[in-house]
């Protein structure tokens, strides 16, 4: 039987400075106020959303920092997110399916609505609202076994329940991915999509992933972003022309930017100054037209809430004393943060949103092309001893304790690679790693194996540090 | 100190902290010399390399699959209708071994009946399926490394077939505590704790 949770409430204490922060303006012009946000997140929220208004014994809920401002009204945004979504599609915004770990900005571009492979499970699940925990762990896994009956076995935990389009029930426009290493299973989502039911329009973008050097390869990849351009702009009615798209590029640079700044800044703090929860605020870098005031409004707010903590030497809520620090690779790369924070531990990043946040992308000349360069270029995407190379130098920066590489059951290349990955990251980071492989039917079915390997590669962490102060010690 | 999974859900304990580290600490205390440890529970497998003082510098494990681990001799005990204790006498004998080709345990059960039709006698297949058991060991042994002197904790450890395998296929002594090698961890957790209560 599981366990009850304990409700969650924000408290009281915090509505006064809750409500002096700024309000949130989206690209359509709506601004909803400090007020709004704090009725729905002490009222509406609890209401429609109790699961997540639960402090779940196994993966903590809200983050318990309820004086990171920006963490608490980034709930909000999330929470809101569907409402906003729907009235967009209902407006005319057309739903396209990417390839999961892709860069947005030509689909942003045509002002698509962006969803990656779980979208029709949240979609599914945002059908019925008021359940409770216990009843949204019921709905998701009736969803997942639906789902997975007709696809094949070797197709990941992730991508798989993107048969959810064959019901019928998720609006998917059309399903366009770009086919990098950073996901084997993006034709999966093709697959479903293509079903005669469905018969839901496709493009792929062919992403040259033999790494040979030479200019035809960007050349390549350009004329095909062109084509989808041109697809997508056809499907949302905006003429995505080279203007349309060098605008794209600058803004989501600029989004980057502060976000890159902004997770610097909390590496290179002596406290971390906010938890793993709230530190995923801090790399946001990827926002549509509609979305893109506010996340740039949320990160503004977070930079400023992180550098007064820096000041004060406040660390994040939920994190323990000098927390060991845990560096997370690996594609779609989930771990229980709340778990690893009560054993001890904080995540200090994850390899491919960084490599995301660290793409650089020109500005000036062909926009297709430079698209296609910034994505050829893209850390992740790079041969395996490359992009190794590149996180170890991530890992140094972060000042990680340690690597712990995840993939998924039927992620063929992210698991083909690890090893090697983790053996580069090893001798050039000089940090200990661990590989973990999640089960075909998701993290639930081997929890507990699961955090013994994680809480005992944490102790042996933690060992180290000892040791290694104890060395710095004697050498004084 | 609560250990094993489940111990989250220990509310007495003070702290938590693995059946890795406690093994290490458990078999370090009953034999100082041990640098590999190889545990092998009712649902998962686990190599441990120690460093002098009984610490953890590496570990690997099995726990995705039922193959080389207790509940795998469940199954084959099963197979030839005897209790799991008397599982590993039964290959005490000088008949010749019988491979075991299946690493599944669902696969390697069918294999077993098929060998069992085929008149082949249970000395040989068990002795086949203790190897197979050692060889998946060895295997996950081969990804840290095995040195120094082995230790053999968790319930599998009671049994004479897969610590004689064990020793084969790792051709080296493998010490088996006289201490129950199931509560090995339990005592490791003890003398962490000991040592926590010392410090405190």
């Amino acid at each position: 039987m599981s366990e009850k949770g304990a409700p969650f409430r924000y408290p009281e204490r915090i509505k006064e400075a809750f409500l002096a922060s700024g309000d949130l303006t989206f690209g359509d012009g709506t601004t909803v106020s400090t007020a709004q946000m704090w009725e729905f997140l002490t009222e509406e929220g609890p209401r429609r959303f109790p699961a997540a208004f639960t402090r779940d014994p196994f993966s903590g809920g809200l983050s318990p920092d309820v004086d990171f401002l920006a963490g608490v009204k980034r709930y909000y945004w999330a929470f809101t997110g569907f409402d906003r979504f729907k009235a967009r599609h209902k407006n005319g915004a057309p739903i396209v399916a990417v390839q999961a770990g892709s860069p947005l900005e030509i689909y942003y571009a045509a002002r698509c609505l962006v969803v990656g492979p779980g979208f029709p499970v949240g979609w599914l699940l945002q059908q019925s609202t008021g359940l409770s925990r216990e009843e949204m762990q019921r709905r998701l896994a009736a969803i997942r076994n639906e789902c997975k009956k007709s696809m094949p076995a070797e197709c990941c935990t992730i991508v798989a329940p993107f048969n959810a389009v064959h019901t019928s029930q998720t609006p998917i426009d059309f399903a366009a991915p770009i086919t990098m290493t950073a996901c084997s299973d993006a034709m999966f989502t093709i697959e479903s999509a293509r079903r005669v039911e469905n018969n839901i329009p496709s493009f792929v973008v062919d992403f040259p992933v033999n790494h040979q050097a030479g200019s035809w390869r960007a050349e390549y990849l350009a004329s095909q972003l062109r084509m989808l351009a041109a697809r997508l702009g056809k499907l949302s009615g905006v003429t995505v022309t080279d203007e349309v798209m060098a605008a794209e590029i600058k803004r989501q640079n600029q989004l980057r930017r502060l976000a890159r700044e902004c997770t610097e800044l909390w590496w290179n703090a002596e406290v971390p100054p906010a938890n793993s929860g709230d530190r995923g605020i801090l790399g946001m870098c990827s926002a549509d037209a509609h979305n893109y005031p506010v996340v740039m409004q949320l990160l503004t707010e977070a930079r400023a809430e992180i550098q007064h903590r820096l000041a004060r030497g406040i660390r994040g809520r939920g994190l323990h004393h000098n927390p060991v620090r845990l560096f997370v690779c690996g594609s779609c790369a989930a771990v229980n943060a709340f778990m690893i924070e009560q054993a001890g531990g904080v995540v200090v990043g994850h390899e491919e949103g960084l490599s995301l946040l660290y793409m650089d992308t020109k500005e000036d000349g062909d926009p297709f092309m430079n698209m296609a360069e910034a994505l050829c270029d893209l850390p992740y995407e790079r041969p395996p001893e490359q992009r190794a190379a590149w996180t170890a130098q991530k890992v140094k920066e972060s000042r990680a304790d340690g690597v712990i590489f995840v993939y998924n059951w039927g992620c063929n290349y992210q698991s083909s690679i690890s090893r090697m990955v983790t053996e580069i990251i090893k001798a050039q980071a000089g940090v200990p790693t661990l590989t973990i492989d999640i089960s075909q039917s998701g993290q639930m079915t081997n929890a507990e194996q699961a955090r013994t390997r994680i809480e005992a590669f944490m102790e042996i962490l933690d060992r180290n540090r000892s040791v290694s102060r104890q060395a710095a010690f004697s050498c004084r | 100190v609560a250990t094993g999974y489940g111990r989250i859900t220990a509310k007495f304990a003070t702290k938590t902290i693995t059946e890795i580290t406690c093994h290490a600490r458990g078999a370090h205390y009953l034999h100082p010399a041990t640098r590999t440890i190889v545990d092998i529970g009712g649902q998962d497998c686990k190599v441990i390399r120690l460093d002098e003082d009984g610490n953890v510098a590496d570990f690997a494990m099995n726990d995705k699959c039922a193959a080389g681990t207790g509940r795998f001799l469940e199954v084959i005990a099963n197979v030839f209708k005897v209790p799991l204790e008397e599982l590993g006498e039964m290959a005490g004998g000088d008949a010749p071994l019988v491979p075991i080709n299946n690493t599944c345990t669902v696969f390697a059960e069918t294999e077993i009946i098929s060998l069992v039709a085929r008149g082949e006698c249970a000395e040989s297949i068990l002795k086949g399926v203790f190897t197979s058991i050692a060889s998946r060991v060895a295997g996950i042994a081969s990804r840290i490394g095995v040195n120094g002197d082995v230790f053999f904790s968790g319930g599998v450890a009671k049994n004479f077939g897969v610590v004689t395998a064990l020793e084969s296929v790792l051709n080296c002594p493998v010490f088996v505590p006289d201490f129950d090698p199931q509560l090995v961890g339990a005592l490791g957790a003890a003398v962490l704790a000991r040592e926590l209560g010392a410090r405190a």
